[in-house]
């Protein structure tokens, strides 16, 4: 669905390609910075994006990600590479063909919400079919329903700083959800937002994917946000990808000292299944469990009796076995 | 560079070696002084003699404004179109009975729901008709609308643009800058050579005088959109227009209409001295006022124009402050249609019925009983106020004036404004003063120019001994500022040149009225308010830190809070320098001599080649003393504070 290839971007300095150069030979952000006045923004970032799937990049400020999602929605231009939407390149459309796939295809919830705080909620939420030139009953129908679904009806008349951060953030995602697009960016959505309202939301946004799958790329600098909702998740350092994975891949297999960082302080058991801790081979009798299982899960089953567990595929054939020892070296990191 | 053997004290941002410099200058310049006592003033010859082509063109334009495609096709139309809408507008609003504009005024602020605002303000409306002076108040209106108009389209167009296109951005900033450095007076000028002399002329001046907070505030409106509103509009389709129009411009409304209240402000401030080219209105019967000696008329008619100030002020702030939208507290849809409906009607009734005129007189009543008073004041105290008068002229001003000009060497005064400039900021700094002073000397008006820079100095420094104390006092008591704001205020709208006709009546013609007295009563308003805001901007863990450290009231005051607010302070020293350039027009008026003495002979002579040369040495004043007061401002900046 979404093909990001060699995506580069480079602020000022006036010679992107020196910097890209500079860059390819392995010098640092800080020495391209000093020689060439460029800050690398996003370096040669390459992924792709599954229909249905929900992407995550998650990395700490300053790391790239809004420049690397801007990129994506064209808000500003690459430096080089491409953005391939269903095989077209995004780079390649001319302003009237990219406005034509902003209007049809692809939409975008910001993180401070970026509402328009001279217009009504309900004219918020129907701009997107105001610029197509729709008339006004039928957008504003559209638009109700939108705002019935993450249930904001009577606050339609309102305007958006009367509203909590939560709601404006609802707004915001109806504002997106209204023109049905299939490929949606979320730029730190939840990020502004109450740790409980934060849950909350990201609660709703995983039964909106289950009633009818998007393709979305989800920007986030919290690791158990991009765990929680993120299919796979890429990790950025200084404009670059460290690794891509899904969650248990990360949290399992970290690549770097940078990512690893990141995965210390999650409680690893809810995250792991019984399949990234098991010995594979042959298993050694004793109660079978799946190999999705979270480790969470068997901790009880292992205390329970003192046999290893058996782990079986999806086809019910056996494909390894856990201990206790397998996963004491878990249990230690939780409790300190 | 040589090398200090000790660290510099903390603070010391400058090598030592350069605390030497302004006192090796300083030398330099008493020795060439005295070199060169035998120079008089500026050399006759040296002239460029700037009139005689200025004069010659006025002349080829009398001649081909009709032949001519420039005239016929751009001068003429903008004239004609100017003309014809301030006559409709006048006239029309002349028609109005008298009591329609009070509604209408009334209506909009009440629109915001400050009910005693509105009723303040329809009051105030009705004020000018009161004191028949219903009609000049109306043309002073009308031209005011016109003039703001044009203002609004081709200030917001341009300010757009600027914050678009970020070189037209840069290329404009400083020109908008060097536009409201320069006097008002200076736009008098290229205006009755390009359109002769009557309304559109003074509306041409209005213009350009009061079009870069419009342009300025378009500008930063735009700016301050919230980026993620301008992304969010891209990310859904809208095209360049549908952007502009939809997400930028109606966010940047407030921002704009604010500008639009500082050009209406800009407008009114120089409605008095555009009656001298011809503007007509509340300002022509001012300038009669100073001319048959009626101090009482004049303030009369200067309270008219404050109404009317304040009333326009107070309308754009309604639009400025549209109070945040709560749907519960809306009003029903037919309130709005019904009061219009209900003022049209109440228009025609009074057009039909020919309620023109405000049905009481009272005009002359307000006048006399203040005419009484100062004529009583100007007998009893006559010895005194001749006392002041006298001393002041004679032993200060023209001993001052005398010394610029007769005992200092031109060259002197000029290698001594280059230094000043060289030791505050740099070259470039140093080669602007010099060459202004080359310039303006090269104008024919070297004497006049100095003379108008003693009394320019004076008066700034009369105004920054009262502004600063009591920006002082107002930044430290909350009670004060309150108390003194509404009175700033006040000073600040009546028009500059009533004060000079109050004074005038009471001291007789000399500097002192125009060029002291209304000078500084119109310089402190701003001088204080400047100081007071750096006052309060002290940081308050400084003070904190002082006091913990045992500082007194006093060693809190002369440590911490001036040196923290010295760079506020010289911006009130620059606010009140700019004012009293500006008010130099005031003084010639009124009998101060020197350079407001030419322009005012060169506009009531018509002599528009004089005007300019004139014109070219305010503007340059102007700007030599802001740029030197600026970079005095950044110089002495703490240098934590320049980064
Ligand atoms: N318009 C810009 N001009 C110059 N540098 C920028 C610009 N936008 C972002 N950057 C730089 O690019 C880097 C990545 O920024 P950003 O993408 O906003 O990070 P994140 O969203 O991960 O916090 C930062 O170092 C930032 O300073
Ligand atoms: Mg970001």
């Amino acid at each position: 669905m979404i093909d990001v290839s060699h995506v580069w971007k480079v602020f000022g300095g006036g010679h992107p390609q020196r910097a890209i150069q500079m860059a390819d030979q392995g010098h640092s952000r800080a020495d391209i910075q000093a020689a060439t006045g460029s800050t690398i923004g996003v370096r040669d970032v390459s992924f792709s994006v599954q229909r249905g799937e929900t992407f995550v990049v998650m990395g700490l400020s300053g790391s790239g990600k809004s420049t690397l999602i801007r990129c994506m929605s064209r808000l500003i231009e690459p430096s080089g590479g491409s953005v391939g939407i269903d095989g077209v390149n995004l780079l390649d459309m001319n302003d009237e063909d990219l406005r034509t796939i902003r209007r049809t295809k692809m939409s975008m919830v910001f993180q401070h919400f970026g509402l328009f705080p001279h217009r009504r909620v309900i004219d918020n939420c129907a701009y997107g079919l105001e610029v197509q030139g729709i008339p006004k009953a039928e957008r504003h129908a559209r638009a109700a329903e939108m705002l019935a679904t993450v249930g904001l009806t009577e606050w339609a008349n309102h305007y958006p700083q009367q509203l909590s951060g939560g709601m404006q953030q609802r707004v915001g995602i109806a504002r997106a959800l209204v023109l049905d697009p299939e490929i949606l960016y979320f730029d730190e959505p939840f990020s502004a937002l109450d740790p409980l309202i934060r849950r909350d939301m990201q609660n709703e946004l995983i039964a909106l994917q289950a009633r009818r799958p998007r393709t979305i790329v989800f920007i986030t600098h919290d690791f158990a946000e991009a765990l929680r909702l993120g299919n796979r998740i890429a990790i950025m350092k200084d404009g670059a990808i460290d690794q891509i994975g899904t969650p248990e891949e990360i949290v399992a297999h970290p690549a770097t000292d940078y990512v690893r960082e990141f995965t210390t302080d999650i409680p690893k058991t809810k995250v792991l299944t019984a399949s990234a801790v098991m010995r594979p081979g042959q298993a050694l009798g004793g109660r079978q469990v799946a190999a999705t299982t979270k480790v969470a899960a068997l901790i009880p089953l292992l205390f329970a009796d003192a046999a290893p567990l058996s782990v079986i595929d999806d086809d019910g054939h056996v494909i390894g076995s856990v201990a206790r020892e397998d996963i004491s070296h878990l249990l230690e990191d939780e409790a300190r | 560079m040589t090398t200090t053997i000790e660290a510099p004290p903390a603070g010391e941002h400058r090598p030592a070696r350069w605390r030497l410099v302004p006192a090796i200058g300083l030398g330099m310049l008493v020795v060439l002084g005295l070199a060169l006592s035998a120079v008089d003033g500026w050399p006759a010859n040296w002239n460029m003699n700037l009139r005689n082509p200025i004069d010659d063109f006025q002349s080829w334009i009398i001649d081909h404004k009709t032949d001519n495609p420039f005239w016929k096709f751009f001068f003429t139309p903008i004239s004609s179109f100017i003309e014809g809408s301030f006559n409709t507008l006048s006239d029309q609003l002349k028609l109005l009975p008298w009591y329609a504009l009070a509604l209408i005024a009334f209506a909009t602020i009440a629109r915001t729901r400050k009910w005693g605002s509105a009723v303040v303000v329809g009051l105030l409306m009705l004020f000018p008709g009161a004191v028949g002076l219903w009609n000049p108040t109306m043309e002073t209106l009308a031209l005011l609308m016109v003039a703001v108009a044009i203002c609004i389209v081709v200030g917001v167009p341009l300010g757009v643009l600027a914050a678009l296109n970020h070189r037209f951005g840069s290329l404009i900033r400083p020109l908008l800058d060097a536009m409201q450095t320069v006097p008002s007076t200076v736009y008098l000028v290229p205006s009755i050579l390009f359109f002769s002399i009557g309304r559109v002329p003074a509306a041409v001046a209005m213009v350009l005088f009061a079009l870069p907070p419009v342009v300025r505030l378009t500008t930063l409106g735009i700016n301050g959109v919230p980026p993620e509103t301008v992304d969010a509009g891209h990310v859904f389709g809208s095209s360049r227009r549908q952007l502009l129009f939809n997400v930028q411009l109606p966010q940047a409304i407030p921002s704009i209409a604010t500008g639009v209240n500082q050009t209406i402000n800009l407008g009114i401030g120089i409605v008095v001295i555009a009656a001298l080219i011809g503007a007509g209105g509340l300002g022509q019967e001012a300038l009669d006022s100073l001319r048959t000696r009626s101090p009482g008329r004049g303030l009369v008619i200067g309270a008219a124009l404050v109404a009317l100030a304040i009333v326009l002020d107070r309308i754009a702030r309604s639009f400025i402050e549209r109070t945040t939208p709560d749907p519960g507290a809306r009003q029903p849809r037919w309130v709005a249609p019904t009061v219009i409906i209900a003022i049209v009607a109440l228009v025609i009734v009074g057009r039909a019925a020919g309620w023109l005129d405000f049905p009481l007189h009272w005009g002359v009543k307000w006048a006399d009983p203040f005419d009484h008073f100062l004529t009583w004041a100007r007998d009893t105290f006559r010895h005194q106020i001749a006392w002041v008068n006298d001393h002041f002229v004679a032993d200060v001003y023209l001993r001052l004036a005398d010394f610029f000009t007769n005992a200092l060497a031109w060259p002197v005064i000029i290698l001594a404004g280059a230094a000043l400039g060289l030791w505050l900021k740099g070259w470039g700094l140093a080669g602007f003063c010099a060459t202004s002073g080359v310039i303006i000397g090269l104008t024919g008006f070297w004497t006049p120019a100095l003379q108008t820079t003693v009394q320019v100095l004076l008066a700034s420094i009369i105004a920054t001994l009262i502004a600063v104390p009591l920006g002082i006092w107002a930044g430290r008591r909350p009670r004060v500022e309150r108390v003194l704001l509404p009175v700033l205020d006040a000073l600040q709208t009546v028009p500059s040149l009533i004060y000079a006709i109050i004074f005038v009546y009471l001291i007789g013609v000399s500097m002192v009225p125009g060029g002291i007295i209304a000078s500084v009563l119109y310089a402190i308003a701003p001088g204080i308010r400047v100081t007071a805001l750096g006052i309060k901007a002290v940081p308050e863990s400084a003070i904190e830190a002082a006091t913990v450290f045992g500082a007194t009231p006093r060693q809190v005051m002369f440590g911490i809070r001036i040196p923290l607010s010295l760079p506020a302070l010289i911006v009130a020293l620059n606010q009140v320098l700019l004012i009293t350039v500006s008010m130099v027009i005031i003084a010639g008026l009124t009998g101060g001599g020197a350079l407001g003495y030419e322009v005012v002979d060169a506009f009531t002579g018509n002599h528009v080649g004089k005007g300019f040369e004139v014109a070219i040495a305010l503007a340059l004043m102007a700007m030599m003393l802001d740029r030197l007061t600026q970079a005095f401002a950044v110089r002495f900046q703490p240098p934590a504070a320049t980064r």
